[in-house]
């Protein structure tokens, strides 16, 4: 039996979120294993969350953002994507995989470019197939 | 070369240099941290100085916290000097205001320590020879590997106790969102790997924590890799320099902006 993936997205509010709810009204589909939360900022996606969501079984995180220079909060997508390479490297370390972390820039008119995103990103994943720490008995 | 070192000392608190000096003091054969002041002049007979590393750079952080405005000296090794440099960027103490007297590590603590550069650089005054240091291979680990050891931990918080680093007034590894006070076994990898990316370009690998740690894991090797993987990617080395930036310090990059 095919062993079920979950992977989870945190989704900036004023772009990336948007840009998936236009995916939503123009009735595109995007894989189901992916679920979505919205935050005010990606700048807001702490590098505790991410680890957390690891931690409870998600076998792959993304954050979407806005575009360099296009941010709300001025440069909250450029910290989150610094954030993200540094978390990289630490999951890297351990030996997880760090193509489970991905960030990707997404605008409130990009309806098209999140379903591309999000079905390709969902193909990696099910090559690499389940995360290494559903293994371990954590809590 | 003791005696140099307390003639110094005693030289520098007579002359008003410092208002008091951190060492160590053997006391009823325990050696302990100690303010030396103009009061206790007498007791720098008892001033110890041996081959050992105590977090001296911790104690001198609470100290400064008591006495603002006082100026004090401290006996420092070539990691002590790495933290303080470190602790300067992060604007917890300010090095103006202190007098470093360095010792420069023997050749036998430096393969104890497995330690890369032990000499100070900055301090007022050092003593002994100047010797290099060895660099040490990092083999990399896989998961298995780091799940064994983590799973061993006793969550005693001892790593973050001991760390010179480790500064903040309220520690993310007590929130009780992301680490359950209270409950043993701890969350593991969890509870490593916030520690972890606290001390990401940060950790300026002294040690202080594996050589604390009851349950043997290796934590230094896990932050050292993770510093390699750091310096790759931003091309940073922490307690290297004062000027270097760290770089996920965000403010300095708002002010100037993004925006349109």
């Amino acid at each position: 039996m095919k062993e079920n993936i979950n992977i989870l997205g945190f989704l900036c509010e004023w772009c990336a979120y948007q840009g998936a709810d236009l995916a939503g009204t123009s009735r595109l589909n995007y894989p189901a294993e992916i679920k979505l939360i919205k935050v005010p900022c990606s700048g807001r996606v702490s590098g505790h969350m991410i680890l957390k969501a690891f931690q409870k079984g998600a076998d792959a995180v993304f954050v979407a953002g806005c575009h360099p220079g296009d941010c709300h909060f001025k440069s909250g997508n450029i910290i989150a994507q610094k954030r993200i390479k540094v978390i990289k490297s630490i999951l890297d370390t351990i030996g997880i995989e760090p193509l489970r972390l991905d960030f990707f820039f997404i605008s409130a008119s990009e309806g098209l470019k999140f379903k591309k995103v999000a079905e390709e990103f969902y193909a990696k994943i099910e090559k690499l197939g389940p995360s290494k720490l559903k293994k371990w008995k954590i809590r | 070369m003791e005696n140099k070192i307390k003639e110094k000392i005693k030289e520098i608190i007579i002359n008003k240099e410092v208002d008091g000096f951190l060492g160590l003091r053997k006391y009823f054969n325990y050696v302990l941290p100690y303010l030396f002041t103009e009061k206790n002049l007498e007791d720098l007979e008892e001033f110890f100085l041996d081959e050992v590393k105590y977090p001296l750079s911790k104690i001198i952080l609470k100290i400064k916290k008591f006495y603002p405005d006082k100026k004090l000296g401290i006996l420092v090794r070539g990691c002590d000097e790495k933290h303080l440099i470190e602790l300067h960027k992060f604007n917890q103490i300010n090095l103006k205001e202190l007098y470093l007297l360095g010792i420069n590590c023997s050749e036998n603590m430096a393969l104890k320590c497995e330690c890369s550069s032990p000499y100070v650089r900055i301090a007022n005054i050092s003593f002994g020879e100047k010797i290099k240091g060895k660099e040490i291979e990092n083999p990399h680990k896989d998961l298995s590997f780091w799940m064994e050891k983590f799973s061993r931990c006793i969550k005693c918080y001892g790593c973050r106790n001991i760390c010179p680093l480790c500064f903040c007034n309220n520690c993310t590894l007590e929130e009780d969102l992301l680490v359950k006070r209270g409950f043993l076994p701890v969350d593991y990898p969890l509870f490593h790997l916030i520690r972890a990316y606290h001390l990401g370009g940060r950790c300026i690998n002294c040690g202080l924590c594996e050589e604390t740690c009851p349950a043997e894991i290796p934590l230094r090797k896990l932050y050292r890799e993770i510093n390699e993987k750091f310096y790759q990617i931003f091309n940073y080395k922490p307690g290297e320099n004062l000027k270097d930036k760290y770089p996920l310090e965000f403010l300095e990059e708002i002010k100037e902006g993004h925006g349109i």
